[in-house]
């Protein structure tokens, strides 16, 4: 009893200060990271919306549903966060994350003046293979599409990555119609 | 065996990859280019060197049965830190690694160490134990890192993942792109080239057992030799006298 008493008590022990050195890891580098993740999504749009990299932009983000979020990308001119008169909107950007049969999967969407620019995947855990065949072949065909006619591939891009792009493109096209002339 | 002896072992005589085939998930999957090589090499030596370190400082306190569960939690907070630290400040290579980075977790190199090595020696020992363990792992994936990357895309880049390169991108491109063997940059080439590399360490090998065993027949028969002409020169003295 005594025994099996000093191992548990071993063990909690070395959880314990392992969890306290996790933290301490967490606190050290939270910012940086947050820093890190954020330029990779701000390239992501700079990418979508073909927007020069010397330009400083800042987004609006509204959540639409569970998987749907509403990005609005702007030149930040005053660099006050605050999307104010004057100040340039590049378009807007639809964030998707769903999961499929091989892992979660972030789509982003591209739409300017009634037409998708581009679309694009800026995580995902599907097999690479799959999402590299996808973004290769599948990707490009969005380019250019109006919103009110989009068409799918359904014969090569037959996939669950494909699918799940496909979801997302057509609620981000439902979410930009309802959208209207706002 | 001397401190130099136990911090050298790891580059050759006792390389992970090369000898003992430990390790063999990264040595495939983050060797396409001799930066992730080196990024991961990085890491490991890290995970190894602090692990080594922690174990043996508090082995004396680790029930023998609960050894195994204690060392991988050590070593699992050894890996997520480094994982953090990874994405705090080397973001491209924390992307590129991907999953390997937790992966190291059962790295059998590390718990490999931990039991064989840091959990019955002195903490010094152990911290060079794993250090040079640690190198001689990067340096193998770094040789491996460089077979391939130089052979399938006929140069070596540098500044792409690791910050210390610099911020700009520098292409050593010494053979044309278009005669470069681009399968070398893909999974079957992974197999490929660690078969050549290995192949030509066993070989290398193979070679010096040779030239040991030739060298001790030809003792052994020069030792015959003078033992046969001591015995034929006491018989003549023998006879003579």
């Amino acid at each position: 009893m005594r025994d099996n008493l000093k191992k548990a008590f071993v063990l909690f022990l070395i959880g314990v200060i392992s969890g306290l050195s996790i933290w301490a890891a967490n606190e050290a580098t939270e910012e940086n990271i947050a820093l890190n993740e954020r330029n990779r999504e701000l390239d992501f749009y700079r990418e979508i919306l073909t927007i020069d990299e010397s330009v400083v932009l800042n987004t609006v983000d509204v959540d639409l549903s569970d998987i749907l979020t509403e990005v609005t990308v702007y030149e930040d001119v005053n660099e006050n966060a605050i999307l104010d008169d004057g100040e340039t909107v590049f378009g807007l950007v639809y964030k998707g994350d769903t999961s499929n049969s091989y892992g979660d999967i972030t789509v982003l969407v591209g739409v300017k003046d009634d037409a998708i620019l581009s679309v694009a995947i800026s995580g995902s855990t599907n097999t690479p293979n799959f999402v590299k065949k996808v973004e290769k072949n599948n990707l490009v065909t969005f380019e250019g599409m109006s919103v009110d006619d989009v068409s799918f591939d359904d014969k090569t891009g037959a996939t669950f990555t494909y699918g799940s792009v496909k979801s997302i493109v057509t609620l981000a096209t439902e979410a930009y119609n309802e959208r209207g002339d706002e | 065996m001397t401190k130099k002896e136990n911090f050298l072992k790891g580059f050759i005589k006792e390389n992970p990859i090369f000898v003992f085939l430990l390790g063999m998930c990264p040595a495939l999957a983050v060797t396409a280019s001799f930066e992730t090589s080196l990024g991961m090499g990085i890491l490991v030596v890290f995970v190894l060197t602090m692990s080594n370190i922690v174990i043996s400082s508090v082995r004396n306190f680790i029930p023998y049965e609960v050894r195994t569960p204690a060392y991988i939690v050590i070593i699992a907070t050894f890996v997520t830190i480094v994982r953090m630290l990874t994405a705090a400040y080397a973001f491209d290579l924390y992307l590129s690694l991907g999953v390997f980075i937790p992966l190291i977790v059962v790295n059998c190199l590390i718990l490999g160490r931990a039991e064989a090595f840091a959990s019955k020696n002195r903490v010094l020992d152990s911290a060079i134990d794993g250090l040079g363990m640690g190198l001689g792992f990067t340096f193998a994936l770094v040789v491996i890192g460089i077979f391939r990357e130089f052979l399938g895309t006929g140069g070596i880049a540098l500044g792409v993942y690791l910050p210390f390169f610099g911020p700009n991108e520098i292409h050593l491109q010494v053979i044309p792109e278009i005669y470069a063997l681009n399968f070398f940059v893909l999974a079957p080439g992974a197999f490929i080239a660690l078969g050549i590399i290995l192949a030509f360490m066993q070989g290398r090998k193979a070679k010096r057992v040779r030239l040991e065993i030739e060298e001790s027949k030809r003792i052994i028969a020069e030792k015959k030799q003078a033992a046969l002409a001591k015995k034929k020169a006491a018989a003549l003295t023998k006879e003579a006298a």
